[in-house]
């Protein structure tokens, strides 16, 4: 396995530039996730990684060697596809056997690595099947197939799960989860759904237009995110913003800032405790089970609040919303993150 | 509601109706008509019947022209389908990989499309003039001793397929260059993660999934060589001696110069036939080679 | 190297190979209209050179007095305008009641009228022939334009647009009060106005191409249609100038470009259409 390396990466489609100067490392058997939403660069990262685009300006490197000038079957990737892009003329066993074919490899070895690669994805009945004739899920666990048979040292996947109704992605999540385990391989995952991102990211990097916003464990970058778009992405619900003033004293610079807290860290009961943003009116009312996300009016806004109190709020109720002050992020009018130094 | 179906039905009849009328009077009642004459004797003043039973295609089975036409149709469906889809989709190939030039280019390869067969004769006529035409000088130019393209036994048939492929190229560049179109980029990209080079990408994934437009420009191609006449008619009128006499301008002959109506039936028929036959193996081959879906 | 580097390559390389086929293609046309220019004993004088020595419309004149090419060029429109009239009607007709209509026999309706596409031409034309002059209408435009007022193509392409086009929006149309062929010409015809369009295009430099038939049917020189009457004057006047020839040619083609060129996108859509006729 091998770590990845971008330095001071940067590409442009013709005016636009997709990616105006970017670094990131991942290292050795990490699963590392790029987050952030639709057009935000990190499919083009990813395809800068596995030779599909070449960056303007600066280098890249796989297992500490430089591959900028390689083709990407000379980098030891192997790139699972949104669309799956399975060969339809072909069987599974040939789409996977493609690759091995054309790197020469003897016959046994190549039956070798796609009997073990169809045990692995549960694909052994399947192997005789023409891609038309396999399920989504299939499809994708064909395109992991052809992937791994190639024994790479970096695994790329391109949105893999997006094409794939709701249940099946979870389903598909826990074995993409597994897998990483057994083969213990350095992955780069694109993705703009953040819960998986951190279902099954060992680290996240949150792009933004471009730019690495913030890269660190998922726990982590939920906790203490550094910037405001980071703090938005991350969570669902999404954080609840509304502006502040920072009035002196205080361990923060004065000024116009903007106070963030999670739906999960405010309440609606009272404690004297707590921080209060005033009486808002309940306009609407989401019952999830176990939960209910409450959006509330207070003070010109509309804020989200996750409720588990057995008895739900009604429409048009009057209600307190409170947060206890250690919850709340401060964010200077730029996005950056402004820290006491704890949390 | 009875009366309001009964009133569509004759509405919808009636519209119908030119339609059905025409192509009944003047496909399927002659189609009829041609299968009844090809088992009569006709006067050449078409007065007189005479059933004869298989007669005419007897005669047409043991004529040796007969033969020779088919010969020569083959050949000639041979070669301009061949050369023709193939330059076609070579050319087609050069224009998906030059976006910029595709609008220029196209209008070139198209414009002989858009001229018919005969004009296209016209053209092609004084360049194979032997002694005056373009065609022979150039050949001087390189050290070449251009033939009589047309007069020629050797080269009369060769000649008719050249200004036929000339003609016709366009049709298929264009259908082939929208089946290029729709070979999806990411599955040339996997193919290229999985180590194809740009021939190996053609052959592997390009090639299958254009199959079924080449599998259909094939099948056109062949039915169109087989019912060119203008080009032939003015270019070389059937000869030199029946070199480039096809079966369709056997019928002609038979049926319009030496006004032999029955024997002529019966050469459309058998026309009909092979047709069909050649399709039927077209498709037989396809099942097999060509990937749908 | 990605595919986007490829690309490039390939591209420089694409450029090459098309050039010369392209120079090939065009190389003809450009040689018909030098050698309508040439006069005289320049025309077959050997070694032939590729550019005329004059613009002049010397064979252009001669040509018009000698071959009557206005009139090659009437009766090819008047038959050409009348085919595609009739099949764009016809057509537009039989596909509304095809696919909008139930009513008994209609699948069989339908499938006669797919049936013709897979008729050829040489099966009927000797009967046609006959029918023709026993109706005496021989060398007339009736002729030309009877056997081809109706198309299985027309009436199968226009199906499958008509088909398309919801049914609320017909029943919408009715509740609102207009009539069935009010709903049709309203609605279903400007609906599908590209692909009625192209239809015509290509129906119309079907029956300006046509050879075969107008060769049998045709006998006086003043009825000839453009593609048989040039064949025709020049079998029969052995004698006259390459150069007359092709100048003759040259204004014969002229339509056709021309309405290659104006009408391109059209042209191109309308030939794509005829391939799912197959």
């Amino acid at each position: 396995m091998a770590e990845v390396r971008l330095e001071k990466v940067s590409k442009s489609f013709g005016d636009t530039h997709v990616i105006p100067e970017l670094s990131l490392e991942v290292r050795s058997g990490e699963f590392m996730v790029l987050v952030g939403p639709s057009g935000c660069g990190k499919s083009t990262i990813l395809r800068l990684v596995a030779g599909l685009e070449d960056a303007d300006v600066g280098a890249i490197y796989i297992g500490g060697a430089r591959v900028d000038t390689r083709s990407p079957k000379d980098r030891g990737i192997a790139m699972v596809f949104q669309s799956y892009a399975l060969y339809p003329h072909m069987t599974v066993r040939e789409n996977m056997a493609f690759s091995l074919k054309l790197a020469k490899l003897p016959p046994a070895e190549i039956t070798i690595r796609v009997e073990e690669a169809a045990k692995m994805l549960d694909l052994g009945e399947l192997l005789d099947r023409k891609p038309n004739q396999l399920s989504g899920g299939q499809k994708q666990r064909v395109a992991i197939g052809r992937a791994m048979v190639r024994r790479p040292v970096v695994f790329l996947f391109d949105e893999p799960l997006s094409n794939l109704d709701a249940q099946l992605r979870v389903r598909m999540r826990a074995e993409i989860s597994l897998l990483h385990r057994q083969l213990k391989s350095t992955i780069i995952y694109v993705t703009h759904d953040q819960v998986e991102a951190m279902t099954l990211a060992d680290r996240i990097a949150v792009v933004n237009r471009g730019r690495i916003e913030q890269v660190g464990a998922p726990l982590d970058v939920y906790h203490s995110p550094k910037t405001k778009f980071v703090a938005s992405f991350i969570g669902t619900p999404s954080m609840n913003f509304f502006p502040a003033t920072v009035l002196p004293p205080s361990a923060l610079p004065a000024g116009a800032a903007e106070c963030g807290f999670r739906a999960e860290n405010a309440f609606l009961t009272g404690d004297d405790a707590a921080l209060s943003l005033g009486e808002g009116r309940v306009i609407l009312v989401e019952p999830l089970g176990g939960t209910a996300l409450v959006h509330v009016e207070v003070g010109g806004r509309t804020v989200v609040v996750e409720h588990r109190g057995a008895t739900l709020p009604k429409r048009d109720a009057l209600v307190n919303v409170q947060v206890f002050g250690q919850n709340l992020y401060y964010f200077d009018s730029r996005g950056s993150r402004l820290s006491t130094g704890e949390r | 509601m009875k009366s309001r179906s009964l009133e569509t039905a004759i509405v919808g009849w009636a519209l119908v109706l030119p339609t059905l009328a025409v192509l009944g009077f003047f496909v399927f009642l002659p189609a009829g008509q041609s299968l009844y004459l090809s088992f009569q004797e006709v006067d050449p003043l078409a007065r007189r019947h005479t059933f004869i039973g298989f007669s005419n295609y007897r005669n047409l089975l043991f004529s040796p022209d007969y033969w020779t036409s088919v010969w020569v149709t083959a050949k000639f469906a041979f070669v301009t389908v061949v050369a023709g889809v193939g330059l076609a989709l070579a050319l087609a190939v050069a224009l998906d990989a030059n976006p910029y030039a595709r609008g220029l280019m196209r209008t070139v390869f198209l414009l002989p499309v858009s001229i018919s067969s005969a004009m296209a004769a016209m053209l092609w006529i004084f360049l194979y003039n032997p002694t005056a035409g373009y065609l022979n000088f150039l050949l001087d130019l390189v050290g070449g001793q251009g033939p009589n393209w047309l007069g020629s036994s050797k080269w009369a048939l060769t000649s008719v397929a050249i200004t036929t492929i000339w003609k016709e190229m366009g049709f298929s560049i264009i259908f082939l260059l929208a089946g290029l179109a729709g070979v999806p980029n990411e599955l040339k990209e996997a193919a290229l993660v999985d180590g194809a080079g740009p021939v190996r990408r053609f052959w592997h994934v390009t090639l299958p999934i254009l199959s079924p437009t080449l599998f259909f420009v094939t099948v056109v191609s062949v039915i169109h060589s087989f019912e060119s006449f203008g080009q032939i008619h003015i270019l070389t009128g059937g000869g030199p001696f029946g070199k480039t006499t096809t079966l369709v301008y056997n019928l002609y002959i038979d049926a319009f110069v030496n006004f032999r109506t029955g024997y002529a039936s019966a050469q459309a028929v058998l026309l009909f036939l092979l047709m069909m036959a050649a399709t039927a193996v077209q498709f037989r081959i396809a099942n097999k080679r060509v990937h749908y879906g | 190297m990605s595919l986007a580097a490829e690309a490039r390559k390939a591209r420089g390389i694409a450029t090459a190979v098309l050039l010369l086929p392209a120079l090939v293609q065009f190389f003809p046309l450009f040689y018909l209209v030098c050698v309508s220019f040439k006069v005289g004993p320049e025309v077959i004088q050997y070694p032939p050179k590729l550019l005329p020595s004059s613009l002049s419309l010397e064979n252009y004149r001669l040509a018009l007095e000698s071959a009557p090419l206005l009139r090659f060029l009437w009766n090819s429109l008047v038959v050409a305008v009348g085919i595609t009239v009739c099949q764009v009607v016809t057509s537009i007709l039989a596909a509304y009641a095809l696919s909008r209509m139930e009513f008994r026999g209609k699948k069989v309706a339908l499938g006669l009228i797919v049936a013709t596409m897979l008729v050829p031409g040489e099966v009927t034309i000797i009967p046609n022939y006959f029918a023709m002059a026993a109706l005496d209408w021989l060398n007339t435009y009736r002729a030309l334009i009877a056997p081809y007022s109706a198309s299985g193509f027309g009436v199968f392409l226009l199906y499958q647009f008509f088909r398309a086009i919801p049914k609320e929006l017909e029943e919408a149309a009715i509740v609102d009060g207009a009539s069935r062929m009010r709903f049709l010409f309203q609605f279903m015809v400007p609906l599908s106005a590209p692909a009625i369009m192209a239809f015509a295009i290509y129906a119309f430099v079907n029956a300006w191409n046509q050879y075969l038939w107008p060769l049998v049917v045709t006998q006086s020189t003043s009825m000839q249609t453009v593609q048989i009457g040039l064949g025709m004057f020049r079998s029969q006047n052995e004698s006259t100038s390459w150069g007359v020839i092709m100048a003759a040619t040259t204004l014969l083609v002229i339509p056709s470009v021309a309405l290659f060129v104006a009408t391109q996108k059209q042209f191109v859509r309308g030939i794509t259409m005829a391939g799912l006729k197959g």
